[in-house]
């Protein structure tokens, strides 16, 4: 199973490249650089699907105690946070050609990047604790609270004045974009949602396997 | 019109293959590692099945079938240190 859905992410990811590179146009206003939209869009709404899958796990778990779901709420966190990561490096290399800075501390800027450190607090609360149900119980929590950033963070571009532009996807009201943007940029979301199926679905086999042979 | 900046675009999709293929190649690293536990261990639990006595070892430390813990030199061969 595993081995087909490598394959599928394989060729879903071709596909993106095949639309992003030489199916979707030259952007009118802003170049060739407007491609990177392509890996940054589809990036952070992996990593707001990787959380909310957090949250439900940490629901599941601190309800029920099943270490399935705290297996799951664990993988999806480091994938969540790999995707994050990549959201905020290909965002600032946006930013550098066409706001001319890297890095500014507008509102969805630093709300993204208080996500990225809560999550990393997440795991790094699995790291230090050693009791195994007493880590599992505590990240729970953390995997609760710092859900309650995600909508702050696509929110933040109504709610505040940023240099950031509003929501490409997610937003009220039919979209704006021309036909082919949208559907490059919805053939690299689904790839990158594939990716994240496949992380997700390893990992947690591997904490599986680990757990087994720790007990 | 801006000016197309392809090192940014190249830099922006390296970045992202670098660290999902990192992450990728950690999981495969782990992978590895636990099939290695799981060769090392399946003497001791076959040992353990047919009847035969394990050696625990030290408290925390993993039971080890006689022989297939690190290879030892025969006493006659050893020398004093200097």
């Amino acid at each position: 199973m595993t081995r087909t859905l490598g394959w599928l992410v394989v060729l879903a990811l071709v596909a993106g490249l095949v639309m992003g590179f030489l199916v979707a146009p030259r952007d009118a206003a802003q170049g060739n650089v407007q491609r990177i939209m392509y890996v940054h869009v589809p990036s952070v709404l992996v990593a707001y699907l990787a959380f909310a899958v957090v949250l439900l796990a940490s629901i599941v778990y601190l309800t029920t105690r099943r270490e399935s779901a705290d297996r799951i709420g664990h993988a999806s966190a480091e994938v969540g946070v790999l995707f994050t990561g990549i959201t905020i490096a290909s965002g600032a290399i946006w930013g550098k050609p066409t706001w001319g800075t890297w890095w500014t501390w507008d509102a969805r800027l630093t709300s993204v990047a208080v996500l990225f450190v809560m999550y990393l607090g997440y795991l790094l609360v699995r790291g230090m604790v050693d009791d195994r149900e007493r880590a599992a119980r505590y990240s729970a929590v953390v995997g609760i609270v710092a859900a309650l950033d995600v909508p702050l963070v696509h929110f933040s571009v109504y709610w505040w004045r940023t240099l950031h532009q509003p929501p490409t996807m997610l937003k009220p009201g039919p979209s704006t974009m021309p036909g082919v943007f949208a559907a490059t940029l919805l053939v690299n979301l689904v790839a990158l949602a594939l990716v994240y199926v496949f992380l997700v679905t390893k990992r947690v086999a591997l904490l599986r396997r680990e757990e087994e042979a720790l007990a | 019109m801006m000016p197309d900046n392809w090192s940014f675009v190249i830099a922006a999709y390296l970045l992202a293959a670098v660290v999902l293929g990192a992450y990728w190649r950690h999981l495969v690293k782990k992978e590895r590692e636990l099939e290695v536990h799981d060769r090392m261990d399946r003497p001791v639990q076959n040992t353990q099945r047919m009847g035969g006595s394990v050696h625990q070892g030290l408290p925390g430390t993993e039971p080890r079938v006689p022989g297939t813990g690190h290879l030892r030199s025969e006493p006659s061969t050893r020398r004093p240190l200097p």
